[in-house]
């Protein structure tokens, strides 16, 4: 029917290959766990806003309301890609001078599911 | 073929005051993302070791459920616009559907870490996972509560092009709901 071949159906479609891509394509390690982890979240935040515009119409609404939206995607992302891309170096850093890495807590007993 | 409604006005979907309450709830989480990642920058290994016993088939799955979810929600909208008053309550309750099968992979797999040992007091990994997806579950059951209320009315005919308030408030809160676990389920499931 017509209402399934509307604009938020395509949007849906996107949605879901781009979660898929995600999930279980990118975290194998084919690419570099860095590279790998960067596309995730650019993903994410894409798939963020396309909820915030198109499910949420936010495209449709004032842009008094919708720049902070847009905002928090932006620099929640920048943030968390910011942190995890300079905690990799660090850790690259430490463990290229011979300093091992922070000790971890008794070993976690791992999940039967093949990652 | 369906109304096509022409809006030349910028407007908000729903009330008011729910956007303002998604934007402190969306600023809430934004801190609470912050805050995981630098923790995982003072302890890299024990998050990226702690993070193997996550299965990302429940998160993955879960994240489609949600946004299926959010599409049954948005078509809802716009079958009200189009006054196709008899799609509506149907497609509520698919999303109501939605937010019940997101509910049982949650308590299947809490339940799979709680029977290894595995508690929001193990470690700091461990506290944010719990944390984070508990919080965001609370969410998801006042967001399925939602749509229960919404449906309910949609089964009696209540929304119509010229009222649907109400829908579009509720539609704008469970939209939320999907988005922040879009965020949330990379950041704990897939970052290594």
């Amino acid at each position: 029917m017509a209402l399934l071949l509307s604009p938020a159906s395509l949007v849906w479609v996107i949605l879901m290959l781009a979660t898929c891509i995600s999930t279980w394509w990118l975290p194998k390690d084919a690419i570099p766990a860095e590279a790998a982890v960067a596309f995730i979240l650019l993903i994410a935040a894409i798939k963020v806003r396309l909820v915030l515009n198109h499910f949420m119409e936010l495209a449709r609404a004032p842009l008094q309301w919708r720049l902070p939206f847009e905002a928090w995607v932006v620099v929640s992302t920048a943030v968390i890609l910011g942190v995890y891309l300079q905690t990799a170096a660090n850790s690259g850093a430490q463990v290229s001078q011979g300093r091992e890495p922070p000790a971890m807590t008794p070993a976690v007993e791992r999940s039967t599911e093949s990652r | 073929m369906a109304s096509i409604s022409l809006q030349t006005t910028r407007r908000l979907p729903g009330e008011q005051g729910v956007w303002v309450f998604i934007a402190a709830d969306m600023a809430m989480f934004g801190l609470l993302f912050v805050s995981f990642m630098l923790e995982r920058s003072k302890n890299v290994e024990l998050f990226n070791q702690s993070q193997l016993a996550l299965n990302d088939n429940y998160g993955g799955i879960n994240t489609l459920i949600l946004l299926t979810s959010s599409w049954f929600v948005a078509l809802a909208v716009q079958a009200t616009k189009a006054e196709r008053i008899r799609l509506v309550p149907r497609l509520l309750f698919l999303a109501m559907l939605c937010g019940a099968a997101f509910g049982i992979v949650k308590v299947v797999e809490y339940t799979e870490k709680l029977s290894t040992g595995i508690s929001m007091l193990t470690n700091d990994f461990y506290m944010f996972y719990f944390v984070l997806t508990g919080i965001h579950f609370l969410h998801v059951i006042a967001g399925t509560v939602v749509l229960a209320v919404l449906w309910n009315k949609a089964r009696n005919a209540g929304y119509s092009r010229a009222n649907m308030m109400g829908l579009e408030t509720g539609a704008s809160y469970w939209h939320m709901v999907d988005l922040l676990w879009i965020m949330i389920f990379p950041l704990l499931y897939l970052m290594r």
